[in-house]
């Protein structure tokens, strides 16, 4: 069984924060809304739209994509049934007319889809669509083999013989996350991408089992077909059923889309943010270096900027006459992200006889400055947090738990207890460990081009050396020091990981399986009990029941501190004031550019 | 003449080998394992024996797909220690860590017996069934047994045996497989040391492989222009560097001709003015000129001339004009260059700086001469002089610096692409480099080397036309 880690589409992504090479994971977040929106009245069609990307996409493919990038542009194409609606933050239904019927053993999802919903020649999107989408997915031979593992407990689709629109879905075993995991991937056409049908007389259990499909020359000649240039790049090759056509991609420098003049959306009575889309064109402009984009944002060549980076954002807000603030609204929705710095915890003995003691590791927790850190390396943008859980996700977050304070002197007494005592006098505490005596030294592991680090390592270091703690700063090239992580060869990193709206499913991160054989357990975290904890919250479909489990893991997570918990870092965006109806929430990407307006006064652009 | 150029191109070839063996062998020896990092992004659950399995076939197919199947070079040159087989272990680090063994033990039917009782123990461990309460402590044994296949050093040997056994000793009758596997590995390991033959690694021991290997596989594809695919988006490296190339000819050319075009009459001018006013502003201006970086360069035009606040020439970044690929071939060419005229001035005042420095020092050099006095005497006009009969003399030092117009233009200008949102060939090779990005990287390392040797023959060529007395055919 391979439900795992997070599903693909709200993906909570590992990034180490100390690489420098900016990731950027699809994932949720929270907050909403500063509605800068000066000017009411009803929505009108036009202007342009035009979004800045630090990169291009690897493809604009439904499904052979990574780039974080291409997340943003595929939305306005392809669609699911269940989206993140940015202001109740919720899943709600977009193709699907409404939340599935779940069957009692929540193993099935019957879901419809909308009367109106069609594919651009008019074309109803069906429950064969979906089905098909499935069997791209579960294609155990594609170029997207991640997506294979987060779907393969989907067993059957079963399409009404009598309403095509109407279809159920079956999984293998019961899973929290199982009707926004079914309800979370891009439909697509199979008229369009499978005309011959190559798929059809191939099952999704044959998928799901390698040993089935084995060299299938019908399944071969698909997924050379289905993975070809022309679904990638080519504008004739990208048909989803979302309000914008892909027409222009200049490599390197912009991807552009239209909007579809006659879409189904716009036939949906009732109103909200899947069924609008008003800008002519969405243009994401591909600009390397983030202080040219800001440049071209004050020069009007740019409307929409994630990620501004924090001196910058901090002066926008403190000189009110910058001229970015003329034509720009400034946005921060707190995010689900967790930075924190991972110990390695590995019980002895492991590579450091250190920090397997759980005082040594309280200790430091206690010995870091976490609102220094907040202040001076992230500017102020984000709040203390006391564990992986975001305190957004209310239904999870135990909210007795305190983060532990910056206290020099609890350390020291804490370091007292665990037996460190500096008895030679020479400024670090030692201890005799098997006969050897071994002096207090950890090794903070940073990765060679990241910028926040050596700030974060130097204000650490300060701190520990008052309660006698020699923290060795290692820098290290970042495949090396990912290749360190995996064997639990190393003392102390940081990364941050990011989360969403969903509760959160700590299989990835926290459970022992992930420990031994070089997955995200890093920290060795984790014994039979919590491991049964995490498995129980997975198959625990009652949010109300989940609580408890998620609260007691909390605790012992706060309890063992295999990570020092720094902070929820804010976004920090500029969107330029001619919108209306700019939501903004950290939920990736962060804002809905199909909501945007312009009133006709303000438009900047006229039609084409 | 014709002869020289032929020798010179024959010469060529054996540098060209050379170059791309070298650059082929750094490529292969970055650190950390490139196959790990790609093929770990696809497999999740691996605890499992079956996903074991999985993972192990993802890192094998990942690894054969980027072509690092296979010894690396035609052949090895290393001692009679080492086996010609050491290729065919899978992972990187596992290899590395026989290497070190063998370079110290120097036995290898004792190493290769010891690693082997390593895997299979590592296979009993995770194949142990234990009660739940053990949960730790076999996943602890299991990541030591894993650890043990790719270390090497005495100290870390011991280490993780130490390791396992102080669980096992806690365990015995849970763990007794592992006992067994313990005591084969620790007999295999004293085998190893005891018979160690350290003489064999001072032997020196030549492997031949034949042309089924790495190097000769990239070469191949490389002259036959199949150039590889990119590891970040599959696309065909070829593809990739076609689309970069014409905005960074365009711009290395154009700010090649437009440094040469400034930089010779300045120079030129600065010596008729020697010692003059003039000629000490000249000199001034350029030495600020040349020491500012161009990159500083880049944001001081941008400020001052892609800035509503001060004068909005010039667009700030990118090639096109929002919609500008609705508009008729010749609007969107002059868009093209209105884009791209900024970086380009910055992009050649650097050149300007030091050509004309270049030129300045040869024609003073030149204008002492005897001759140039005679031609004065002679009565010609000073314009005829100094263009006429100085140039041709004092321009040839200036030539050499042609050789580096051509992996001018391909390597690209890195920085001022960045900063201008250029998508051309330097800025492909930066992005290359953080995504770890090979075919890219060491396709433009290649094309650059030979493009360099090109530039450097077609120098000569020049000094040839420009200097009579320079004949290459009697050499």
């Amino acid at each position: 069984m391979k439900k795992n880690l997070l599903l693909a589409l709200f993906t909570a992504g590992l990034l180490l924060i100390f690489t420098g090479c900016g990731s950027e994971e699809n994932g949720g977040g929270e907050t909403t809304t500063t509605n800068d929106s000066t000017s009411s009245g009803e929505p009108v069609f036009g202007d342009w739209i035009r979004v800045h990307t630090p990169s291009d996409p690897d493809a604009l493919h439904p499904y052979a994509t990574t780039h974080g990038s291409a997340n943003m542009i595929k939305e306005l194409m392809f669609q699911y049934l269940y989206d993140f609606d940015i202001d109740t933050k919720q899943m709600t239904p977009v193709l699907a007319k409404d939340y599935a019927i779940v069957s009692e053993d929540g193993l099935a999802f019957t879901f419809e889809m909308r009367d109106e919903a069609t594919w651009d020649d008019g074309s109803p999107i069906t429950g064969y669509d979906y089905a098909f989408s499935v069997k791209c997915i579960l294609n155990p031979i594609s170029e997207s083999p991640h997506l294979r593992g987060y779907y393969s407990f989907i067993t059957e689709v079963q399409v009404d013989p009598n309403n095509e629109r109407r279809f159920t879905v079956l999984t293998e075993e019961p899973f929290f996350l199982s009707e926004f995991a079914v309800a979370g991937f891009e439909i697509i056409s199979k008229e369009f991408y499978d005309p011959d049908g190559r798929l059809d007389n191939i099952t999704i259990a044959q998928l799901r089992d390698d040993s089935l499909i084995a060299d299938n020359p019908y399944l071969t000649a698909f997924n050379k077909a289905f993975h070809d240039e022309k679904f990638k790049r080519d504008p004739e090759g990208i048909y989803g059923s979302g309000p914008y056509r892909f027409v222009n991609w200049t490599t390197g420098d912009n991807i552009t889309l239209e909007r579809k003049k006659e879409w189904w959306g716009y036939k949906v009575p009732k109103k909200g943010w899947p069924f609008e889309a008003y800008a002519d064109k969405v243009i994401f402009k591909s600009i390397p270096d983030r202080s040219t984009a800001l440049r071209a944002a004050q020069a009007g060549e740019i409307d929409v900027i994630r990620d501004v980076p924090g001196d910058e954002f901090t002066k926008y807000i403190e000189e009110k006459d910058h001229p970015i603030n003329q034509d720009f609204a400034l946005h921060r929705p707190q995010s689900y992200t967790y930075v924190y710095l991972g110990l390695n915890a590995c019980p002895p003995p492991g590579r450091t006889p250190v920090l397997a003691d759980k005082k040594v590791r309280r200790a430091l927790a206690h010995l870091t400055n976490v609102n220094q850190i907040i202040e001076t390396v992230y500017n102020g943008y984000g709040q203390p947090i006391v564990g992986p859980i975001s305190p957004l996700n209310v239904n999870e977050y135990n909210d007795n738990l305190k983060p532990v304070p910056f206290d020099i002197d609890k350390a020291k007494s804490l370091l007292d207890e665990a037996g460190w005592t500096d008895s030679d006098a020479d400024g670090v505490r030692d201890k005799v460990i098997g006969g050897k005596k071994v002096p207090l030294e950890i090794e903070f592991m940073i990765s060679s081009s990241s910028q926040t680090a050596p700030s974060m390592a130097a204000i650490l270091t300060n701190e520990a050396k008052k309660a006698g703690v020699r923290i060795n700063v290692v820098k290290k090239e970042f495949s090396k020091l990912t290749e360190q992580l995996k064997s639990h060869n190393f003392d102390m990193f940081g990364a941050a990981f990011n989360g969403s709206p969903l509760p959160k499913d700590l299989k990835q991160v926290w459970h022992t399986d992930s420990w031994v054989n070089r997955g995200s357990n890093y920290t060795c975290f984790g014994n039979a009990h919590t491991d049964s904890l995490i498995m129980q919250i997975r198959v625990t479909l009652n949010p109300d029941d989940r609580k408890p489990l998620y609260h007691e893991i909390q605790e012992i997570i706060q309890d063992e501190q295999p990570m020092i918990f720094l902070m929820a870092p804010e976004e920090r965006m500029i969107i330029h004031k001619r919108f209306a109806n700019v939501n903004t929430s950290s939920i990736r990407p962060g804002f809905k550019v199909q909501q945007f307006w312009t009133p006709a006064e303000k438009r900047k652009f006229d039609a084409n | 003449m014709l002869r020289y150029i032929l020798r010179r191109l024959l010469i060529i070839v054996p540098t060209m080998f050379a170059i791309m063996s070298l650059s082929f062998l750094i490529s292969r020896n970055t650190p950390g394992d490139l196959v790990d990092a790609l093929a770990s992004a696809t497999d999740e659950e691996r605890s499992s024996a079956r996903s074991r399995d999985q993972a192990k076939k993802e890192y094998q197919r990942v690894k054969t797909e980027l072509g690092l199947d296979g010894p690396v070079f035609y052949f090895s040159l290393t001692s009679l220690a080492q086996p010609d087989t050491l290729h065919r272990i899978l992972k990187r680090n596992e290899r590395q860590a026989l290497d070190q063994m063998i370079a110290r033990y120097g036995n290898w039917p004792e190493i290769s017996a010891y690693y082997h009782a390593v895997c299979a123990a590592e296979e009993a461990a995770f194949a142990l069934k234990t009660p739940p309460d053990l949960l730790n402590e076999t996943n602890n044994v299991r990541l030591y047994f894993n650890t043990l296949r790719y270390v090497a050093t005495e100290r870390e040997i011991e280490f993780n045996l130490a390791a396992i056994d102080s669980v096992t000793a806690l365990h015995p009758a849970e763990m007794a497989p592992l006992t067994v596997e313990l005591n084969n590995i620790r007999a295999k390991r004293r085998a190893m040391v005891e018979d160690a033959t350290p003489w064999k690694t001072y032997v020196p021991a030549l492997h031949w492989y034949g042309f089924n290997n790495q190097f000769h596989r990239w070469m191949w594809n490389f002259l036959t222009l199949d150039w590889g695919k990119s590891f970040q988006d599959r696309r065909p490296v070829r593809t990739k560097i076609a689309e970069a190339l014409p905005w960074s000819i365009f711009m290395g050319f154009l700010s090649f001709v437009i440094a040469y075009l400034i930089a010779i009459p300045v120079g030129v001018y600065s010596v008729r003015k020697r010692g003059t006013w003039q000629d000490r502003a000249v000199t001034t201006v350029l030495f600020l000129a040349y020491s500012i970086p161009s990159f500083v360069m880049a944001m001081l035009v941008m400020t001052f001339f892609c800035n509503p606040e001060f004068f909005y020439l010039f667009p700030t970044s990118g090639v096109a004009s929002d919609g500008a690929e609705n508009w008729p071939f010749w609007e969107r060419m002059l868009d093209y260059a209105h884009h791209l005229i900024l970086p380009t001035l910055v992009f050649s005042y650097i050149g300007v700086a030091f050509l004309s420095r270049q030129m300045r020092v040869g024609m003073i050099d030149t204008v002492d001469m005897d001759y140039i006095r005679t031609a004065r005497a002679k009565g010609l006009r000073e314009r005829t002089v100094i263009w006429k009969h100085a140039m041709r003399n004092s321009i040839l030092p200036i030539i050499t610096h042609l050789a580096n117009l051509l992996p001018r233009i391909v390597s690209g200008a890195v920085i001022l692409e960045i900063i201008f949102a250029i998508p051309g060939v330097g800025r492909l090779a930066i992005q290359a480099n953080f995504a770890y990005d090979q075919p890219v990287l060491i396709a433009i390392l290649t094309l650059t080397a030979i493009l360099t040797l090109l530039g450097i023959l077609l120098s000569d060529i020049l000094y040839a036309v420009a200097d009579p007395r320079i004949s290459f055919s009697k050499r």
